[in-house]
């Protein structure tokens, strides 16, 4: 029996006996099928091969699909495809995405959506494939004149904001801000309209923002727009720091009209359901469009605080923190203010966490660290600030806090967060690294908090594992419950991860990149000739990296997040046990992707019903990586930037054939693309003689205001030094303004939790 | 419903005309045989009024029988057990696994008369033969596995390719 219907674009298509359901794939006539031999797998009756998908895991449900029409066909049944999403942990993000019932029109809409997130997911938890494709490389060496690819290292760095939407390129006192992935309109951030178009720069490219002159070399920075903060700490060579307001015309925001901009507030919770309509003149004048990639960028002209005197002149601070929903900063060892959690914290609530990671690089010398646990690490005094600024409320004030820090390099170079390899020193350093990582130092170690504001990634300080945590339940607050650890793929050299962060966006679970370092070929070394030992050492300084994709699905994110996991899990058992109120996904593990671990073994004795271990899929290898971001929104883009000055992005792999972007970074921060050929394309060489102009001007300008001596424009404000271990401090008699709860400090990890009133 | 008797005789008819004679409590295992006794009475139970089974040869039929008297005694499956979706794939006993090794034609054979004759138990173990058959494996190898020509047009093939694409690029 054939059937005529209507497809979406308005043409007329008939359907085979066996049909294709009605998703808008177009099919043939019957007559144009070529004659086949018959098979009784492809005669299997729909029902049966029902029953047979109700048999698989998800991942080979999709494989069994999208082997012919029939089984296709058969896939297609809405309860079958929500058992599948529910055996994959995704059914809360398909919830997520389908209108409402009494909204839904079409019900095979639902049936595709449905269909095509197994098919998206799937992809992405198969940890034997590649989900990524490379779409961009971009080369940063025509910052530094005479210079060539591959020969910065050390010259340049870079460093990414913690919502992963910007990009900072520093060269001594310079920053230039870069915009990573980005979109002109807040509709494409929606998810419920698959084939929606993507308006922005291209994939794989960025957009130069503005570029920052510092007063003293940039140590390291802090930016975090999650929340709406345009602005970005700066730690500075001398002691002195520097927090810089982004002017809203560089970032595209438009705040007379109301009309919501990806630049501002791009977080989940900002714009999780918004509908605010943006027109298609609005896009069209996108800053994208008005100031392209080509033109040169424009010294940043917003205003400014410059901060002196910061700890003390012995143990200088090490990192900086800036809060995303207050005016205020931290300066202290790789310090993050933690998220708000919804429901339970206000605006006024500041907390911070401070980890022994900022210690520095565990490379900058690795020998203290090989040699010198029989030495007790303890003993140095650091010291962080609390600067908590209040506008409204008089003066800033800072609160100084002491920290007992494992060790501490008194030589300190410059340091930039995460910037792990930069003075990678050749040996075994990721030997190095766990043995530091496996002092008496407590949790929270090279901590990053996800935006959720309840979890944070660290690397387990006895195992080097990379972990994902909570606060634990009882006990000390330093120590934080291991709710699933990550573990490295098979061809990495150590556990330990060298890099690692999560995407911002955590509603369809959390997406989490890695590095490790690559394992040596002793093969392939003992193969060139009597030089092995010179070929590991020159491939060790090489240092190649795996870069690794984890995602935990949301469903089991949700369950996790929930206090109440145990009665999901066996209790005191660790294993899973037969509950029938648990989640469709803790029996539909994936064993080569996930499986829970015998928490009886080291090193996990003292969790209770965690982790459970999540495996990931390995995207690229890549050299001297220093830097990665990733942004789990649609495309799930990735980003690795190497210390020799070029930058690599891979979307997620959507079948679409597309050359790689090829873009250099000129002296004066703006972007040219290449041909095929490396030849700059014709527009791009007609813009640069229109920016040129600008670019010495505006550098001088720049330049000019940066003398080392106050500006006209910036806003002094001084540290003031209170007092130590300050648990009750001011706040309970100066004004009622502020309350500090200091987290008990263990080797050299500190919380603090700030109550502004 | 009919007495059900430890040496009870019946006899079924394959699609080409080949008789067996059975235990009746091997026969019902499969619930259209049962259903068929209770509608036909034992009177007219005989060799010549064999129950015909228009949808199985000779073969598969016997087949079919083998599992019959290997599980005659198997407790029915509870309603639990039936509606566990959590059984894992592999879990097949020893004797069903050596029973399923047989080429695929037979093996689909088995699962399509299963299904005709209402064995469920037969049913899911053909089911997970295959299930297990298509574990860990690339479309492509599945197509291998099971001979089974990719009858997808080229646009549809197409739309495969980006079956991943959410939101399309400009």
């Amino acid at each position: 029996m054939t059937t005529a219907s209507s497809g979406r674009d308005g043409s007329k298509r008939r359907r085979l006996s066996v049909s294709m359901p009605d998703v808008g794939y177009p099919s043939l006539p019957d007559d144009d099928v070529p004659s086949l031999a018959p098979s009784v797998a492809m005669n299997l009756p729909t029902e049966m091969l029902q029953q047979i998908y109700q048999l698989l895991s998800p991942v080979d449900f999709n494989s069994a699909r999208y082997t012919c029409r029939s089984w296709f066909s058969a896939s297609y049944d809405r309860s079958l495809l929500m058992q599948m999403l529910k055996r994959g942990g995704w059914w809360t993000s398909v919830l997520r995405i389908l209108a409402p019932p009494e909204m839904s029109s079409v019900e095979n809409n639902d049936l595709r959506i449905m269909s095509k997130w197994i098919s998206r997911e799937t992809t992405l938890s198969d940890i034997s494939r590649n989900a990524f494709v490379e779409v961009g490389q971009t080369d940063f060496s025509g910052l530094i004149p005479g210079s060539t690819p591959r020969s910065l290292h050390g010259a340049i760095s870079f460093a990414a904001s913690l919502c992963g939407r910007f990009l900072l390129v520093i060269i001594g006192h310079r920053a230039y801000v870069y915009e990573l992935n980005h979109t002109c309109s807040p509709e494409y951030l929606g998810w419920s309209t698959p084939g929606s178009g993507r308006q922005g720069v291209r994939l794989g490219s960025l957009r130069p923002v503005t570029v920052i002159v510092c007063p003293a070399p940039i140590i390291s920075f802090s930016m975090d727009t999650s929340a709406g903060r345009n602005a970005i700490a700066f730690l500075l060579e001398g002691r002195s720091g520097l927090v810089q307001d982004l002017s809203l015309e560089k970032l595209g925001v438009r705040g007379s009209n109301g009309v919501f901009h990806p630049a501002v507030g791009f977080d989940s919770r900002t714009w999780s359901g918004s509908s605010s309509a943006t027109s298609s003149s609005e896009w069209y004048d996108c800053i994208c469009r008005i100031s392209p990639p080509s033109r040169p960028l424009l010294a940043e002209n917003g205003s400014k605080a410059v901060y002196r005197y910061i700890c003390h002149p012995d143990d200088p601070p090490r990192s900086v923190a800036l809060c995303p929903q207050r005016s205020c900063v931290a300066f202290g060892d790789f310090l993050y203010f933690l998220p708000l959690r919804r429901g339970i914290d206000s605006a006024k609530k500041l907390r911070l966490i401070s980890s022994a990671a900022g210690i520095g690089s565990p490379m900058n010398d690795a020998t203290p660290y090989i040699h010198g646990y029989s030495e007790p690490p303890l003993g140095v005094i650091s010291t962080s600030f609390v600067s908590v600024a209040g506008p409204n409320r008089g003066r800033p004030m800072t609160q100084e806090v002491h920290t007992i820090t494992a060790s501490v390099d008194q030589h300190r170079p410059v340091i930039r967060s995460r910037d792990l390899l930069e003075r990678m020193m050749p040996g075994p350093w990721h030997e190095a690294l766990l043995r530091k990582v496996s002092a008496r130092s407590a949790d929270h170690y090279r901590a990053v908090p996800l935006s959720d504001g309840y979890h944070i990634l660290f690397t387990d300080p006895r195992t080097g594992n990379l972990c994902l945590g909570t606060d634990a339940p009882v006990g000390s607050v330093t120590r934080l419950l291991r709710k699933v650890w990550f573990a490295p793929p098979p061809r990495a050299a150590s556990p330990v991860p060298l890099l690692y962060t999560a995407g911002s966006d955590v509603r369809h679970g959390v997406r989490i990149i890695a590095t490790f370092s690559l394992m040596q070929d002793g093969n392939k070394e003992e193969g060139e000739g009597g030089n092995g030992k010179r070929a590991t050492r020159e491939r060790r300084v090489e240092d190649k990296q795996l870069i690794v994709f984890y995602t935990i699905p949301p469903d089991m994110f949700h369950d996790i997040s929930r206090a109440g996991l145990k009665t999901h899990l066996a209790g005191g058992t660790g294993r899973l046990s037969g509950d029938s109120l648990a989640s469709e996904w803790v029996w539909w593990r994936v064993e080569e992707t996930y499986h829970e671990i015998d928490i009886y073994s080291d090193p996990f004795r003292d969790s209770t019903v965690y982790p459970l271990e999540i495996r990931g899929q390995v995207v690229a290898e890549c050299s001297n990586l220093v830097e990665i971001a990733l942004d789990a929104r649609l495309e799930m883009i990735i980003w690795a930037f190497s210390a020799e000055g070029w930058a690599r992005t891979w979307v997620m792999d959507t079948g679409r054939d597309g050359p790689c972007i090829k873009s250099v970074v000129q002296r004066d921060g703006s972007l040219r693309y290449l041909d095929q050929d490396g030849d700059v394309t014709m527009a791009d060489a007609e813009e640069e003689g229109r920016g040129s102009v600008n670019v010495t001007s505006d550098e001088d300008e720049c330049a000019s205001g940066f003398d080392g001596g106050p500006s006209s424009h910036w806003t002094s404000a001084p540290a003031e030094r209170i007092s130590r271990y300050a648990t009750s401090w001011m706040g309970d008699r100066m004004s009622g303004t502020v309350s500090v709860d200091m987290a008990e400090e263990v080797n050299g990890i500190s919380r603090v939790d700030v109550e502004l009133r | 419903m009919a007495e059900s008797k430890p040496a009870q005789k019946i006899w079924i008819r394959s699609n080409d005309d080949k008789t067996f004679e059975i235990d009746r409590d091997v026969g019902e295992r499969s619930v259209l045989i049962k259903n068929l006794l209770e509608d036909v009475g034992d009177a007219d139970l005989s060799e010549e009024n064999a129950i015909p089974i228009q949808n199985v040869n000779e073969t598969v039929l016997r087949k079919v029988i083998e599992w019959c008297e290997h599980h005659r005694n198997d407790p029915p499956a509870s309603q639990d057990e039936e509606s566990d979706a959590r059984k894992k794939t592999t879990e097949i006993e020893e004797w069903d696994q050596k029973f399923m090794q047989v080429d695929q034609e037979m093996l689909f054979e088995i699962i399509l008369a299963a299904n005709y004759l209402d064995i469920k138990a037969l049913l899911d173990v053909g089911c997970k033969t295959v299930a297990n058959m298509i574990k860990g494996k690339s479309p492509e190898e599945i197509r291998k596995t099971f001979n089974i020509t990719n009858d997808f047009s080229p646009e549809e093939e197409e739309q495969i390719r980006r079956e991943n694409e959410w939101a399309e690029d400009r």
